[in-house]
């Protein structure tokens, strides 16, 4: 992990609102990945205990359901190592 | 071989005006528009006949904007256009207006930024391609993401970097025409509304409305017209890049790095040389990181030299003097040219309270979502 922000904030639009997948509710936590294959990624994280978070920390990504009825919806999402 | 504004013939900026930026109001944006303008010729003390073209730099007004209120002033014919380059919109308008005078096609050129707030979908939600979480990282939470990389790269306290805020709400106190126009501690600073990671609400910039217009003229108009060669200033470069692939640090910096490099280079300069700079900090750490990026001191430095006061009025360099875009406020349109006018305020030694002493060279610096970047010099003939 690079970096992480507890985002507050958040009033998503319109178009980019999906009635098929759970509303996103403040807070969160973002953080930007540096992938062992090279790019960074930035991307929601989950399980971590954001006062924990510190630079430099190992990341592994985990599918997480997100959508609102039995059809299934994952998306990618990073939580802390160990 | 590219041509720089320098191989072209010298232009000046000989008028600027202003509608202070605000909040939302019911004043329609032709009156935002019309009193800068007319603020901005009255300025340069020509009339509205002697334009020969308008630039307009808006983002979120809708298609045409520019006639509607520029016909108040009297329909002379004279052609215009619209510019839109997210937050940098301005400076684009800025940018297009010099290059028309610089090039001869004109001699007289109005850059005029407006702007209200409304809803405008920004177009990369719209490519028919998804982003992993794009809707949940906005602006604040890009550069929050920047202030925690920053803070933990340089041993930074993220609260000094809240510093940068305290210093342009100081300036913007000073300003008659910034949105933000209270000095705050840095008590009243990290104690505001929490936006995201360390970012507070006054650490951010406020989206109002307003417009901010100058006048370009060639030396053959100055003394055409009769206007006041003495109040000129000269705009010795011009610079503009979008983001390109390859790049190993975050994009805004890596292309302001590139944008300002330019411009100083067209000009001669070298970024020490820069005695007043008004940069795009809509966010704190962005005007730490443009700093060291346009070279004036190392990585990491920018924030000792802010608690040392460099950067204040009547320091080493002058930064955002007008308040920056987080306490002038970010309008978008009008951001760009605002920065233009400024710049001529304090380089003519007219910015009253807010003068920067002894002032001869000026940097205006603008990056837009896209990532685009922006950088124009100017001076004190």
């Amino acid at each position: 992990m690079i970096a992480s922000a507890k985002v507050h904030l958040h009033n998503p639009t319109a178009s980019v609102a999906n009635t098929d997948v759970i509303d996103r509710e403040t807070p969160f936590t973002i953080g930007s990945m540096k992938l062992d294959d090279g790019p960074t990624i930035r991307t929601l994280m989950v399980d971590a205990d954001e006062r924990a978070l510190k630079p430099g920390q190992r990341m592994v990504s985990k599918l997480v359901p997100i959508g609102r009825s039995a059809q299934t919806i994952v998306d990618l999402r990073f939580t802390p190592a160990s | 071989m590219a041509t720089f504004l320098k191989d072209l013939r010298d232009i000046y900026v000989v008028g600027a005006g202003w509608h202070r930026y605000q909040p939302l109001s019911e004043t329609p944006y032709v009156a935002l528009g019309l009193k800068a303008i007319r603020q901005s010729l009255a300025d340069a003390a020509i009339a509205w006949p002697d334009v020969e073209s308008s630039y307009i730099g808006t983002g979120r007004l809708g298609m045409a904007a520019g006639r509607a209120m520029l016909k108040h002033l009297g329909a002379t014919g004279r052609p215009l256009v619209h510019i839109e380059n997210a937050s940098a919109s301005g400076s684009a308008a800025f940018r297009h207006a010099c290059i028309e005078v610089a090039a001869g096609i004109a001699d007289v050129s109005l850059a005029i930024g407006v702007d209200k707030p409304a809803a405008v979908q920004r177009a990369y939600t719209k490519t028919g391609i998804d982003n992993l979480a794009e809707d949940a990282i906005v602006p604040f939470t890009h550069f929050a993401l920047l202030t925690d990389e920053y803070a933990h790269e340089h041993g930074v306290n993220p609260e000094d970097i809240a510093l940068v805020a305290v210093k342009n709400h100081r300036n913007g106190s000073l300003n008659p025409n910034a949105h933000r126009q209270q000095a705050r501690t840095i008590a009243e600073i990290l104690g505001g509304k929490p936006v995201s990671g360390t970012l507070t609400t006054l650490q951010c910039c406020p989206v109002g409305e307003g417009a901010a217009a100058v006048i370009i003229a060639s030396g053959d108009a100055i003394k055409r017209l009769g206007i006041d060669a003495g109040r000129a200033i000269h705009i010795t470069a011009s610079a503009a890049s979008s983001e390109r692939a390859g790049l190993q640090s975050a994009a805004d910096a890596a292309i302001t790095k590139d944008t300002i490099a330019d411009a100083l280079r067209q000009a001669g300069l070298k970024p020490q040389n820069v005695d007043v700079l008004e940069v795009h900090d809509a966010f704190t750490v962005e005007e730490l990181q443009y700093i060291e990026a346009m070279g004036f001191c190392e990585p990491g430095q920018a924030i000792h030299l802010l608690k040392e006061g460099a950067f204040n009025i009547g320091g080493q360099m002058a930064v955002s003097p007008s308040g920056g875009l987080i306490a002038m406020g970010h309008p978008l349109g009008p951001t760009g040219v605002g920065q233009i006018a400024e710049l001529t305020m304090q380089l003519r030694g007219e910015a009253g309270v807010r003068q920067h002493k002894s002032a001869k060279i000026g940097l205006a610096h603008m990056v837009g979502t896209g990532a685009v970047c922006y950088a124009h010099v100017l001076q004190k003939p």
